[in-house]
């Protein structure tokens, strides 16, 4: 499975592997829904990512958007992440969260 | 040019910038912001004073010269424009006519008391700009203009594009950012503004469908066209705007100006050929526009064009302009009317020659010259069309005039009128316009005295205070029907039977309908107006409207509800020379019959018209008097009935009646000519014809005809109940 959740005491690792698309993101969705409680911190690692669609972003944009009622966390962000948010504008909104990866580096 | 013809030409100008003036002082009474109606008096007042100049007109230039200053004040703020005011320019329009005739028709005693006047007139306008002045003048504060209220990106050249895709967007293989990556390589994209407002929560979404929006500003050297073409793939997922920021939307304007009008460049096609919309967005809000063509308001293309904000408010203004401009220039061709008379009857015989080879190619039978002859006719058939055309204009002038009419009027009478124009772009022959204007202006001045009522009055009666009268004019089969409408007082049908029966006009004991007592209005003598006022009452003038209007081949109809209001209605002929005719024959003549009055024809079965008693003939359940034309023109031999012949059902109005000859030729193109001084008294018929063969055909005056027969049948009834 292109996705791995691990749960450890109130938060939960989600780590992304292969591509985030419309593919994919029903997939995901649904694999992350049982674990969404209020106070359950969220961390996904998009150092994985290899391939970003406006669907993906959608993905993003509402996971995001689950940070009111906890806290969610974007981090290593893959070089297909960060082109995808470059092009809609969105670079911006994820700006406090955008690390960039080792990979994305080279 | 002989110098009483440029007199003439300084003449007609003044009396169009004269008429132009009022036009735009009317307006000003609703509008009166409009800078541009301003500028109208300006150059109305400007150009006849240099004109006057010219002739030496110094009584003129005297007059003028203050007025237009005064207007020069109101074009700088200095002076407000106000009701007082534009009566006071109205009054001075009216003497700057009459002094204009007096000058050409070189008056000296009516040029100096002109110039009395003058010098009263102009002592008004002066204590009223004194007064004017007094009054602190306004700031206008600085305008907020485009550029304040748009940010920096907007005003240096770029491009707003913007993408709505729609749901499906995604799940059809498409993705949105795809055309982003693509605009990349086309330009520079400078912003994208994303809004996912719509996305649904995470639980919910349904993330195969797309929610997002995008705003790009996009700076490229390119064509919107071109811009268009990114997201051709995505025509039919996305609603997509390319707008323009201020700059280019300025150099649009700047493009229009330079275009060089051509006549009848459309909207479309203008700001096409500029590049400010695509081939795909005209098609678009053509369609759009023709989509909604049955709501009532039907929007303007370039509404249209706004409203789904393809183009900027200033472009299509801009292009609106030149389009009236280039039209303006097709339309200023002076001709003299008689030159118009000539070319039209030049036509007419090129009609009745046309005819006449086409019986010649058929006596002879010339089969190879039968496509000639079509072609020859078709070509002669839009020539007369055209040239009928020439002297077409609209009623709208005509109609405008009465809005002075019904201001000044109500101002007199001390009521408050409204007036409405409808239907002004309606065609009509030109003589026919010069004719109709005095009748109309009787029947206006008659519903303005009689039919409107004082304001107490009309509160009394549980109307509005303001009386409203409507001007309408539409095409009808081949007639122009013109209506005067007001809501007032409405004909009293009592006083009229009445007075018709003092004037001996009917029986006591007659019993008439009540439409038959409206008709009475029109006999000579009839008015029921207890006062008789300067502006009618007189009982002379109904008759005379009526009179004159069937000089026109056309009619007159009254229809009145007592307290609710009268409504006039007339008929006319679209034009005076030539018509399409139907030809059938009695006897051994040809008669004509104008085609668009025929409404049918029937073979008549032999037993009906056996009952020679009756007049009436019932054509499926219908009632309908009839003529047979043999026997109303007492053509000899009428009584050898033909076995075969037919019905001619024709109309006039809600009116029909049958008409019963013998043969049927069909139809044909017909040049009227009048009937002799001799004939003109003659009952049913209106003219004749000269035909292809030779012979002559007379024209039928259906209306006539139709008054003829029904009064003949209404007789015999008479008789005939009497008999019994």
């Amino acid at each position: 499975m292109p996705i791995n959740i691990v749960l450890k005491d109130q938060s939960i690792k989600v780590n992304l592997t292969e591509e985030l698309t419309i593919y994919s993101v029903m997939e995901f969705r649904d694999a992350l829904v049982g674990h969404l409680q209020p106070g359950v911190d969220i961390s996904v690692d998009l150092s994985q990512v290899t391939e970003v669609d406006t669907a993906g972003l959608q993905w993003l944009l509402a996971l995001k958007g689950l940070n009111v009622v906890q806290r969610v966390e974007f981090c290593h962000h893959s070089k297909a992440v960060i082109d995808a948010l470059e092009l809609s504008g969105l670079s911006g909104t994820f700006d406090d969260t955008i690390v960039i990866s080792s990979e994305a580096r080279v | 040019m002989t110098a009483s013809d440029v007199q003439k030409l300084f003449m007609t100008e003044a009396e169009e910038l004269l008429t132009e003036m009022e036009d735009a002082l009317l307006s000003l009474e609703a509008d009166s912001e409009n800078i541009e109606l301003i500028n109208q008096l300006f150059r109305a007042m400007h150009t006849i004073k240099g004109a006057a100049g010219i002739f030496n007109y110094s009584a003129i230039v005297d007059f003028t010269h203050p007025i237009e200053t005064s207007i020069d004040k109101v074009r700088k703020n200095e002076l407000k424009i106000d009701c007082a005011l534009i009566a006071l320019l109205l009054k001075c329009k009216d003497h700057t006519w009459a002094l204009v005739n007096a000058a050409v028709e070189d008056d000296e005693a009516a040029l100096n008391t002109l110039s009395i006047q003058s010098q009263l007139i102009l002592t008004e306008l002066g204590r009223h700009e004194n007064i004017e002045s007094c009054f602190p003048q306004t700031i206008a504060a600085e305008p907020i203009t485009p550029e304040r209220i748009e940010g920096h990106y907007l005003d240096t050249g770029h491009w707003l594009i913007s993408l709505d895709f729609r749901a499906d967007t995604l799940r059809n293989g498409l993705d949105p950012l795809s055309f982003i990556r693509y605009l990349h390589q086309l330009g520079q994209v400078l912003e994208v503004i994303c809004l996912s407002h719509k996305l649904p929560s995470f639980e919910a979404c349904d993330f195969e469908s797309c929610f997002l929006r995008y705003r790009i500003i996009f700076a490229g050297n390119c064509t919107k066209e071109q811009i268009e073409s990114v997201f051709e793939f995505a025509q039919d997922d996305c609603d997509i705007q390319i707008l323009p920021s201020q700059k280019i939307s300025e150099s649009f304007q700047a493009l229009i100006e330079q275009l060089n009008p051509s006549e009848n460049q459309r909207l479309g096609e203008i700001l096409l050929s500029i590049g400010a919309i695509t081939e795909k967005e005209l098609a678009k809000s053509l369609h759009l526009q023709s989509d909604n063509a049955d709501d009532s308001t039907t929007k303007k293309l370039g509404e249209v064009l706004i409203a789904n904000q393809l183009v900027d408010k200033p472009v299509v203004e801009q292009a609106l302009k030149k389009q009236t401009q280039a039209r303006e220039q097709a339309q200023t061709i002076r001709v003299d009317s008689n030159r118009l008379g000539q070319l039209i009857n030049l036509v007419g015989e090129l009609v009745t020659a046309s005819a006449a080879m086409k019986v010649m190619v058929d006596r002879y039978h010339f089969l190879d010259a039968n496509d000639l002859v079509g072609c020859v006719e078709h070509l002669v058939q839009e020539i007369r069309e055209n040239a009928l055309q020439l002297r077409m204009v609209q009623i709208g002038e005509t109609f405008s005039r009465f809005r002075r009419v019904v201001r000044d009027v109500s101002n007199e009478l001390g009521k408050q009128i409204e007036l409405t124009i409808q239907g002004g772009e309606s065609e009509l022959d030109k003589i026919v316009v010069e004719k109709i204007n005095d009748p109309l202006t009787h029947l206006v001045r008659n519903a303005l005295d009689h039919g409107i009522e004082q304001p107490q009055e009309r509160i009394n009666a549980g109307k509005s205070a303001v009386g409203h009268l409507m001007l309408n004019a539409f095409h009808d089969s081949g007639h122009i029907v013109i209506e005067v409408t007001d809501d007032g007082a409405g004909l009293n049908p009592e006083r009229i039977r009445k007075k018709a029966e003092l004037l001996g006009l009917v029986d006591v004991n007659q019993v008439l309908s009540h439409a038959e007592i409206l008709r009475l209005a029109f006999e000579p003598g009839l008015s029921t107006k207890e006062k008789a006022s300067n502006l009618s009452g007189r009982g002379v003038g109904m008759d005379v409207v009526k009179r004159n209007i069937e000089a026109l081949r056309g009619s007159v109809e009254l229809d009145s509800e007592l307290g609710k209001g009268t409504k006039i209605t007339i008929t006319l002929p679209l034009t005076l020379a030539i018509i399409d005719g139907f030809m059938v024959g009695a006897a051994n003549e040809n008669y004509v019959i104008p085609l668009n009055m025929v409404e049918e024809c029937v073979e008549l079965n032999q037993g009906e018209w056996h009952e020679q008693q009756k007049n009436y003939i019932s054509l499926r359940g219908e009632l309908m008097p009839f003529i047979r034309l043999k026997s109303f023109f007492n053509i000899p031999n009428a009584n050898q009935y033909n076995h075969r012949e037919s019905l001619v059902v024709v109309r006039f109005g809600r009116t029909k009646a049958g008409i019963v000859v013998d043969k049927l030729f069909g139809e044909q193109q017909t040049v009227i000519k009048p009937l002799g001084k001799m004939f003109q008294h003659l009952k049913g018929l209106s003219g004749a014809t000269i035909l292809g063969t030779g012979d002559i055909a007379l024209i039928l005056d259906v209306q006539g005809l139709i008054t003829e027969v029904s009064i003949s049948a209404k007789k015999y009834h008479h008789v005939a109940l009497i008999d019994e």
